[in-house]
């Protein structure tokens, strides 16, 4: 007993001592000698030989001065021409120039500031910044000089469009950023940055727009982020799995997207939205309409825009339903089929020595194979494996009378929906439940397939993204354009959904001719 | 913890759950299609119409080559479904019943007692459907099902499926689902009007001159083809097969249900200008018809107007009943009464012989009172053989075809 209550109170000295150095702020001495050997201890220095120390003599106040960087972080030339060149050409001898002085006179840099502890230069030269310090000086000078190399604006990989902007995030947050702000042009929105995780900090951009979403809200998001206890968090795709309420759940609560403009979009709803170095940004709160829409519907025209959803509605369906209706109707509910239909299907299995449950299983597992081989094969040889993969396990199984030819055709009618459904997160959960879905129905037939059904709808009307009903505003009902399963046509689209809690609740003045939302 | 609980939770469902109802396909077979005959003493000889799903036709991988097409079975049991295990003596697979579509009765058994008990015990089991086609064969059921030999439809459910459609379309046999036979067997006041069948065994022997549809089966003037013919109707009184009625009459009877729409029947009449030829021509029934009944007075007082759009489709006469507006008056009154003679002698014909009429009249009938105990006290099947039946039919010459004016014509 007693080793044990020690052994917790270790646990909580360990934790305790920990957070101590952590919090402890340690404030820069005035002597230079001192200064550098204590970063020289954080940053290991000889040893370490990205960590670039550079004397200088500054000239305009005739003292000596140290610059600071990691290498790879900065831009070299920005460093050489705006940052050493004028600290060492421009005599000014003014010997009483302060740091502000240097900043606004001398530095050709558009961001710097003055800091003025340990952790803090740590923090700055980590994140790609320039550090100046100065001998005798209590401050030290950061300059932006951030220049690590990163992606160009390329195209979006996972989320496609015909008609619509086609710019997807990049692995800079500055770009990032950018890219909402050409979309959004908007003085009210926000970028607030908050740091995660404790041994290598991650800069999370923090966006919305002040006078829409809901502050509530917004404290909410940002006490979550401040919450996340976690070593180091490496990029979005890692902090969306901290962020969410039911890491367990096979719902996502989180949307992942890669297009700005879809960002923009969320953010004029009154959504958060989470952006860092990482070719994606976070949208939250988010309900099932986020997954299952996509940018295009709204781009094309309301006729164009509404068959599509239609048509990835019929493709959500087949995913989750086909294998499972195909197992019940063969296994239980025979008369339902038409005579001829039957026979035929008969006709084909007569030959199989497999029971159908086993049929399915056996193509469903080989679509998946085919389908994960295709994302990790190596791009030159990746055309093979379709093909391959067709010829191989549908005609030669059908041929060999190890799988009956309608199962070909369930199964690629099925894994072709599957492609349909626009985000990889509901993507995974369909393509996951699609197995549970067929197993109930070997089991109970429809009957299995109704009670699958009921217990993933009541699941799903029961959860939550950040207080935001999941299927809201259909179930419950909230005030809004109505743009879930189908849209009214944008001149319609006056009220913002009020299940996000939004403080303007419209986007405009209600329009003429436009008569739901009575 | 929770979550291994669950796994294990869902585990022992998988072995406890009843899956028992769970058969595959390949393992059953389907009967398409029942014959009923009078066994030796009480028994019943059952035929069953099994379907070979590799029995030609089909795609390549699911074709058995030299496997027929179907299996005939007859057995001889106390009923319908005291065979089913019985006939697995000889079929090695489930017997299912679900997809009977068709069910056929021999004259001589339907006129007897014992059809609708066996019948009774057939609904009874949950697998058959009451959608059922009911044809009654003039000779033994299980000879009908052996002499049918079509030879456009390869699987075996298909002639019957194709047939009880096609038939209802034109006319000359009624909507005859096991449901109606049921149905109209417990209500006592209809009658219900099933398909009249034979396997001729002469054929292009006809018996009389029928002209479109005025057969019996057997006396159609055919040759060659399938020698099944399926035209008229046996009818049915309180579950007992009373009385025929030929392909014409059941068109007229059907003309004369209230609801009743048709598409396409083609009929001819005699011209009536040119002795010896008939005009053709294609009715259509679009609307409902008119029923006034009277039930104040002992005998029931009916009247009703049908109204009909008629298409000429041929003339062979060469009379210009196209232009010439009188001439059309003529035939379209010619129409008129020849129509209305034969219903007036169908309408005898069910007053005298069966008693009852299969126009469905009783549901308008029913209307008329308030509770279903003074419906009952009015004994309508009673008192309709007395009825005053009034008979109008109202035709509308509408389509002249294509070609307006005889090729031929006569300058008149």
């Amino acid at each position: 007993m007693k080793s044990i209550v020690s052994f917790f109170k270790k646990i909580r000295d360990v934790n305790n001592k920990s957070t101590d150095r952590r919090n402890k702020k340690e404030l820069i001495s005035s002597k230079l000698a001192v200064n550098l050997n204590r970063i020289k201890e954080i940053f290991v220095y000889p040893k370490n030989q990205d960590f670039k120390i550079r004397k200088i003599s500054i000239k305009s106040i005739s003292r000596v001065g140290v610059i600071l960087y990691l290498n790879g972080m900065v831009d070299s030339k920005k460093v050489e021409e705006h940052i050493i060149n004028p600290l060492q050409e421009e005599p000014c001898n003014d010997e009483k120039l302060t740091n502000i002085d240097l900043i606004n006179k001398v530095i050709n840099v558009s961001i710097a500031d003055e800091i003025d502890t340990f952790q803090e230069i740590k923090k700055k030269i980590l994140d790609g910044r320039t550090v100046l310090l100065v001998d005798g000086s209590r401050k030290a000078i950061y300059m932006d000089t951030v220049g690590f190399s990163y992606r160009n604006v390329e195209k979006p990989t996972a989320e496609t469009v015909v008609k619509g902007p086609k710019e997807s995030f990049s692995e800079s947050t500055q770009v990032n950023r950018s890219l909402i702000r050409k979309q959004l042009r908007n003085e009210k929105l926000i970028t607030e940055i908050m740091s995660v995780g404790e041994s290598s900090p991650l800069d999370i951009s923090i966006m919305y727009i002040d006078d829409i979403a809901s502050p509530d809200l917004v404290k909410k998001i940002k006490k979550r982020v401040q919450d996340i206890k976690a070593d180091v968090v490496q990029n979005i795709a890692i902090l969306e799995q901290h962020l969410e309420e039911r890491p367990y759940s096979l719902v996502p609560t989180v949307l992942y997207t890669e297009r700005p403009d879809r960002v923009a979009a969320f953010l004029q709803e009154g959504h958060v939205v989470l952006v860092d170095n990482s070719p994606a940004a976070l949208v939250l709160p988010v309900t099932f309409w986020s997954f299952f829409q996509t940018a295009e519907d709204m781009y094309q025209r309301w006729a164009y825009g509404n068959f599509i959803r239609l048509i990835r509605l019929l493709a959500l369906l087949t995913t989750l339903l086909a294998p499972a209706a195909y197992i019940a109707m063969t296994n239980f509910h025979e008369n339902l089929l038409p005579t001829d239909l039957l026979l035929a299907i008969t006709a084909t299995r007569e030959n199989v020595p497999f029971p159908v449950i086993i049929e399915v299983l056996l193509m469903e597992i080989s679509f998946e194979l085919i389908r994960e081989a295709g994302i990790r094969i190596p791009n030159t040889i990746g055309p093979t494996i379709g093909i391959v993969g067709a010829l191989l396990i549908g005609q030669a199984a059908v041929d060999a009378n190890v799988i009956s030819p309608i199962i070909v055709i369930i199964i690629a009618l099925n894994g072709l929906s599957s492609f349909a459904i626009p985000n990889t997160s509901l993507n995974y959960m369909i393509r996951i439940m699609k197995f549970i879905f067929s197993f109930s129905a070997y089991l109970f037939g429809y009957l299995g397939i109704s009670i699958s059904l009921t217990v993933t709808l009541s699941y799903l009307a029961s959860i939550k993204s950040f207080d935001v009903p999941f299927l809201s505003p259909l179930s419950p009902y909230y005030p809004s354009s109505g743009d879930t399963i189908i849209r009214p046509p944008v001149w319609k689209q006056w009220l913002r959904p009020l299940n996000i809690y939004p403080q303007d609740k419209q986007r405009k003045e209600k329009v003429e001719g436009d008569d739901s939302n009575d | 913890m929770k979550f291994i609980k669950l796994i294990i939770f869902l585990i022992i469902v998988l072995f406890i759950s009843g899956c028992w109802d769970r058969s595959e396909l390949e393992r059953q077979a389907y009967i398409v299609a029942i014959g009923l005959d009078q066994g030796r003493d009480k028994n019943v000889e059952v035929t069953y119409l099994i379907a070979n799903p590799q029995g030609g036709g089909g795609p390549e991988v699911g074709t058995a080559q030299g496997e027929p097409p179907s299996e005939v079975i007859t057995l001889e049991v106390p009923d319908i479904v005291a065979g089913l295990d019985l006939l697995n003596a000889t079929v090695p697979r489930e017997i299912n019943f679900g997809h009977i579509s068709t069910l056929i009765i021999s004259e001589k058994f339907a006129r007897g007692e014992q059809l609708i008990y066996n019948l009774d015990a057939a609904i009874r089991e949950r697998q058959t459907g009451r959608k059922t086609f009911v044809i009654v064969s003039k000779e033994k059921a299980s000879d009908f099902i052996r002499g049918n030999k079509p030879l456009l439809e390869t699987r075996a459910n298909k002639f019957y499926d194709f047939m009880r459609i096609r038939l209802k379309k034109i006319g000359i046999v009624g909507p005859a689902k096991l449901h109606y036979l049921l149905k109209r067997t417990e209500s006592k006041d209809e009658l219900f009007l099933a398909a009249y069948a034979t396997v001729a065994k002469k054929e292009g022997k006809g018996k009389k001159q029928g002209y479109e549809d005025d057969y019996l089966p057997g006396e159609i003037p055919k040759k060659g083809g399938n020698p099944t013919q399926i035209i008229g109707s046996a009818v049915f009184k309180e579950g007992k097969m009373v009385g025929r009625l030929t392909g014409e009459e059941t068109r007229l009877a059907l003309l004369l249900r209230p609801h009743y729409k048709t598409a396409s029947m083609i009929f001819t009449f005699p011209d009536p200008i040119s002795k010896g030829y008939r005009v053709t021509m294609r009715l259509k029934k679009h609307r409902d018809s008119e029923l006034k009944l009277d039930l104040s007075e002992d005998d029931p007082n009916i009247k009703t107007t049908i109204s009909i759009v008629a298409h000429i489709l041929a003339i062979v006469s060469g009379n210009n009943y196209t232009d010439n507006l009188q001439k059309q008056e003529l035939l379209k009154k010619s129409i008129e009464d020849s129509l209305e003679n034969k219903i007036k002698d169908l309408i005898d014909k069910t007053q005298k012989d069966f008693r009852g009429e299969p126009f469905l009249w009783v549901l308008e009938a029913r209307k008329k009172f308030t509770t279903f105990s003074e419906y009952r006290n009015y004994n309508w099947i009673g008192r309709y053989p007395y009825a005053k039946v009034e008979v109008k039919v109202e035709v509308d010459l509408k389509g002249f075809g294509k070609q307006v004016t005889p090729t031929g014509h006569r300058i008149d």
